[in-house]
Parts: structure tokens; sequence; C-alpha cells
């Protein structure tokens, strides 16, 4: 079935082509889900995101991919569940975060859940951070209008978010040495 | 940092299995398929239809009752006569009566009704007084009676001769329940005979009488009357895209649901005695509507200016920036739709019973409508389409054009100039309410349940 056609009926409420958009969708939307809020809450945010995707898919106007509109919807959803569980509060770093870079070859050899691993271990605050910048692709100046935050504030969480992944990078490396 | 690629090419596609029943807990969460829109206009049509058919019983009940009375046999000057109580006549003959039917069945059986050869005893017709046929007060007196007579003046060679004459119920002629008498009486003055027309106002007491047709005036073949009219509604709407690549109607339809609507009217009506009516007046409609508009991904912009001052007050510098806010944005507007229309109508009136058939049919037309509230736009923004407010969109037609009028319904007499109107109707828009370059095509009708009164002026 065509994206516009399946759109159609979805905004219709045909149950059976809803089903069929989260048989196509849901592996993805966990996966997003997974990334900005953990493996615990992944699931509850993952149902939310998807009645938000049936109640505003009339409103999704043909423009850009349809999978953008979900991520976008998505990553929202994320972003406001954290605000409600108020999990973007900063913490800063104190001293002594290493600032030296880990051995390229070790993100490579890691495969995607190990990164997920690296990523959960970051604070919520820079992980969101880090998500929309480095995975999802946002500049600084949409991270800020998203998050209402200062562009500046958006810029330095992701410097210790980095750091965060460098020290857990380190740990991984000490290890297989 | 250089890795971050590697981050990027690993995650922004990875899914994650999922596990089952989850779609269940969605599913659950999700809203129940929506009810056809058409289902409140069933139930108003139902509601309407029975209301006519009921209508239409009472009225056809009346004229079964009638039928009995005018099946009897007719002289130039007849008056039928239902009494009530065991004497047929309670003020009449003046004269003896001359029975014409044998001795043997000459009495009067109450306890057999439909048998045939019941008659009335000649010593209760002996007891009557007065030959005239004055017997319409008496008898309203005693009306309900299980009897009916019929009192029929003869001519005037007839005179002093006076029979009465057996003309009970036979079988096979819907009497069955009732003891029947004709009785003739002859012979009748000719001030009897002009008086004649007591038939046709006692017989009003029934059913209308084609010869004395109440709404038009003496001698004139119309009448005319005047109708006001008003009731609630159902206003119907269809949307359509003009491109078959949008999902514009789909996002109108999910954003706007009726609420209610209602219309008033008068109209003057110039009737024929035929029964077929012309029709003219004014008809307001009014509908509401309810925009309900959510968007979980609006943001609000708030413009924040920093100033800096030096120790001493001087002013330095300032820092305007955007702040963001992410919310969710929830519109719930009262939209109201207002037509106002000329409605040139046919009509054909056939009397029922006491009541009145009416139908109606003849084309509208919409002089003015305006419209107040909001309403997604073709980008899907919420908009204002309230005329004159600024940053309205200009999405409706200022004037429909002609519609098509149907309705059906009845009249009951409520007094001598007052009669009672129920009329359902629809009025069927030919044009989308839209502009002809709106990228929509919105069509509105009304389905209504109009109750009134006419004014009779003859």
């Amino acid at each position: 079935m065509q994206d516009q056609e399946l759109i159609r009926r979805c905004g219709a409420n045909d149950r059976a082509a809803q089903r069929l958009l989260y048989d196509r969708f849901a592996p993805l939307v966990l996966a997003i889900c997974r990334r900005y809020t953990g493996p615990q809450q992944a699931e509850d945010v993952m149902q939310d995101s998807f009645i938000r995707i049936f109640q505003y898919l009339v409103q999704f106007k043909n423009e850009g991919s349809f999978e953008g509109w979900i991520r976008r919807v998505c990553v929202n959803t994320c972003i406001r569940h954290l605000e409600k569980a108020k999990r973007l509060t900063v913490d800063y770093f104190g001293e002594g975060m290493p600032d030296h870079p880990v051995e390229p070859d070790i993100i490579s050899r890691l495969n995607a859940n190990e990164l997920l691993t690296i990523i959960d271990k970051i604070p919520d605050g820079y992980k969101t951070v880090f998500n929309l910048s480095v995975i999802e692709g946002y500049n600084h100046k949409e991270i800020a209008q998203l998050l209402g935050i200062e562009e500046s504030s958006s810029r330095s969480q992701l410097t210790k978010a980095r750091k965060y992944i460098q020290r857990s990078l380190e740990a991984t490396q000490k290890v297989e040495l | 940092m250089k890795d971050e690629k590697i981050f990027r090419e690993k995650l922004y596609h990875h899914t994650v299995p999922v596990r089952e029943g989850l779609w269940e807990a969605i599913e659950a969460q999700l809203p129940k398929k929506e009810e056809r829109r058409a289902f409140p206009l069933f139930w108003f049509t139902l509601f309407g239809v029975t209301l006519l058919g009921g209508a239409l019983m009472i009225g056809l009940f009346n004229a079964e009752d009638n039928s009995i009375l005018s099946s009897f046999p007719k002289g130039n000057a007849s008056t039928h006569i239902t009494e009530t109580n065991n004497v047929p006549i309670t003020e009449v003959l003046n004269n003896p009566v001359k029975p014409t039917i044998p001795a043997n069945t000459n009495e009067t059986s109450e306890n057999s009704p439909g048998t045939p050869g019941t008659v009335i005893s000649n010593d209760a017709l002996r007891k009557t007084k007065s030959p005239k046929t004055s017997g319409t007060k008496n008898t309203n007196q005693n009306r309900g009676n299980n009897r009916a007579l019929t009192l029929s003046a003869g001519h005037e060679q007839m005179v002093n001769e006076e029979e009465v004459q057996l003309a009970t119920a036979t079988p096979g002629m819907g009497f069955n329940s009732r003891n029947d008498i004709n009785v003739s009486l002859l012979p009748l003055s000719a001030v009897e005979l002009n008086n004649a027309h007591t038939e046709s106002v006692f017989n009003s007491r029934f059913r209308p009488d084609p010869n004395c047709y109440k709404f038009a005036g003496p001698g004139s073949k119309f009448a005319i009357t005047a109708d006001l009219l008003g009731g609630p509604g159902f206003s119907p709407k269809t949307y359509e895209d003009n491109s078959s690549d949008s999902n514009y109607a789909d996002a109108r339809k999910a954003t706007e649901s009726n609420q209610y609507a209602w219309s008033v009217g008068a109209r003057i009506n110039l009737q024929h005695r035929s029964g077929f009516t012309g029709r003219i007046g004014f008809m307001y409609t009014q509908a509401g509507d309810i925009f309900d508009y959510t968007d979980s991904l609006a943001t609000q912009s708030t413009t924040r200016i920093d100033s800096f001052f030096a120790a001493d007050g001087t002013f330095l510098y300032a820092e305007t920036s955007q702040v963001l806010i992410l919310g969710t944005l929830i519109k719930k507007i009262h939209n109201t739709y207002r037509y106002f229309d000329i409605p040139l109508i046919l009509g054909y009136e056939v009397p029922l019973g006491r009541s009145t058939l009416m139908l109606n049919a003849g084309p509208i037309l919409n002089l003015t409508s305006s419209h107040e509230g909001q309403i997604l736009d073709p980008m899907l923004h919420p908009r204002s389409i309230t005329q004159d407010d600024p940053g309205s969109i200009d999405v409706y037609k200022t004037s429909l054009g002609l519609g098509i009028y149907v309705g059906a319904g009845m009249l009951f007499p409520l007094t001598d100039h007052l009669s009672g109107i129920v009329e359902p109707s629809f009025l069927y828009r030919l044009k989308p309410v839209t502009l002809d370059n709106y990228p929509l095509s919105e069509h509105r009708h009304y389905a209504g349940l109009n109750v009134g009164i006419r004014y009779h002026f003859n």
C-alpha cells in the first residue's frame, strides 16, 4: 500500500491500516524511544508516540518524508516524556574528565546495542542533546528551539555528552586490553 | 568527535524487535471507529416519517368514520344524525308515522348490533314532535351513540305522507357495529329545505366539507394564509478534495463536527381550491460546528531582551534572544454558519379527516450567508473564517444561489383562523458553499423539523 493511501486510511480511523502502519514503523519507533528514554520506559513512550501519530496523522502535510514526520513526532514525544519526568535537568561535570581521544577503532568495532549501552550511561540532559545533534542531525539552533534552551547550552551539553562517551569508551578500551 | 558519524550510521536506522501485545495496548487507547455522521439524520428522518405516519393514520381513521355517514342515501336535503341513546330521535315528528316495515320487526334492538331489520318503534316515533329536521342540536348533545339516522326531506307533492323507511345496516356495507335507520321525513317546508346547509355545519365536526372549504372566502377560488415556522434541525455536510493527492478533506472532517442547527421562517400562501398552493417567504438557518484542533508539536515563541549596564548605569548593549517553548496547542472553537433564503414553493394540500396533508417542494434562493470561527486552511493551519477578521481566510461564498426545498407535513385545526403545522423538511443546496477556486468543495444541507402555526385570513 502506498504511503498516501495508508495515511488516508489511518486518518479515517481504519484499524487495519493503522495496524499496517504500526507493523511497518514500530521497530524504528521503539529504537528511537529506547535511545532517548532508556530500555525501561521505551515501550510506554512508544505507545504514546503511536497514539500521537494516529491522532495527528491528518495534519501530515505530505511535505518531506513520512518516516521523517514519524521520527519528529516520536522525538517530541520522548522529549515531552523526559520533561514530565524532569529528567532533562542537567548536572554539570566535575573536574577530571578525560580530554584525550580514544582509539577510533573501538567505536567501529562496537555494534548498535553496545553503542546504545554507552549512550544510556549519559545523563538524560546531555543524552538528549547528543541524540538530537549526532543521531538525528539537528543543529544547535533547532535543538535550542526544541528544548527551550539557549544555543550555547546546547553546545556545552553536547561537549559534556562527548566527554561522557569518551570516558565510557576508555573504560571499554581498558577492559579489552 | 570524528567518530560521531559511526554513531549515526549505526543508530539512525537501528530498529528494535517489538514484543507481542504492544499493538493491543495501543489499540485499546485509540478512539473507536467514528460513527457515521448521517446517523442523526437517520433518526431525524425516522422521527419525521413516524410523525407524518401517525398524523396520516389519525386522518384516515377520521375519514373512515365519516365514510359511514356519507354512505347513506341522500335526498335533496338530508341530515345525518348520530344519536346517543335508545330513543332514536328526541325531537322530531308531529304527525303519525306510517311504518313501511312489517310489524313483527318493529322493535328497536340494541343488543343485536348490525342485525338487519332493526327499526324504530312506532311508539317511540309517536312520542316525538315537530316534523322539522331540527334534530341537529339535540343529536349533538347525544353524540357518541352507536346509531345513525338519516332524515330526508322529499318532494312537496308528497306532503302529509310520512314514512319510516328501514334502512338498517346491510351486511357487507361496513355497518356491523351499528343499528342504522334511515328515516325519510316527508314533507318538509321550503324553509326547511333551505336549511339544508345545516348538514355541512354538522358534518364539519367530522371532516372538512369540500363544499364549505373554510379557507376560501365566499365565492373565491383562492385563499390567503400565512405560516410561521421554526424548529431544530441537522446540517449534514460533505467535503471533497478538488485534487486527488490531497488529504485536506480528511483533515477538515477530523477537526470539525456538527453541534446544532435550527431554522425559523415565515411564508405567505396563495391557496387554490384545488389544493395547489404557491408559497413565498423567508427562511433563516443557523448551523453550529465545533472546530477541535490539537497540535502536540506546537511551539510558543517569546522574545527576550537582556540589557547590560555598566556599574555607573551606562547602557552597554542589549542581547535579544528568541525562546521557543514546546507545548500542545488546543483549540475548541464554536463556528457559526448563517443562511438567509427565499423559498419559492409549490405545495399541494389534501384534507385527511380533520387534518390536512401538505406536500411542498420548490427552489430556494439563498440571498446571503455569513460565517464565524476557525477552520484548517489548505496548509492545515488553523485560520479564521470570520469576515473582516484580520488574517482571515476567504473560503465561503456569501451567496449560494439555488437550492431545493422538499417538505411534507400536516395541518391540524386549532381555531377558526389558526392551524398548527408540523413539517419535516430537507433543504439541498445545489452548489458548494466554498468558493469555486478553493481547493476543497464543501456542501452543506439542512434537514429540519418545522413546527408552527398558520393563520387563515379568509
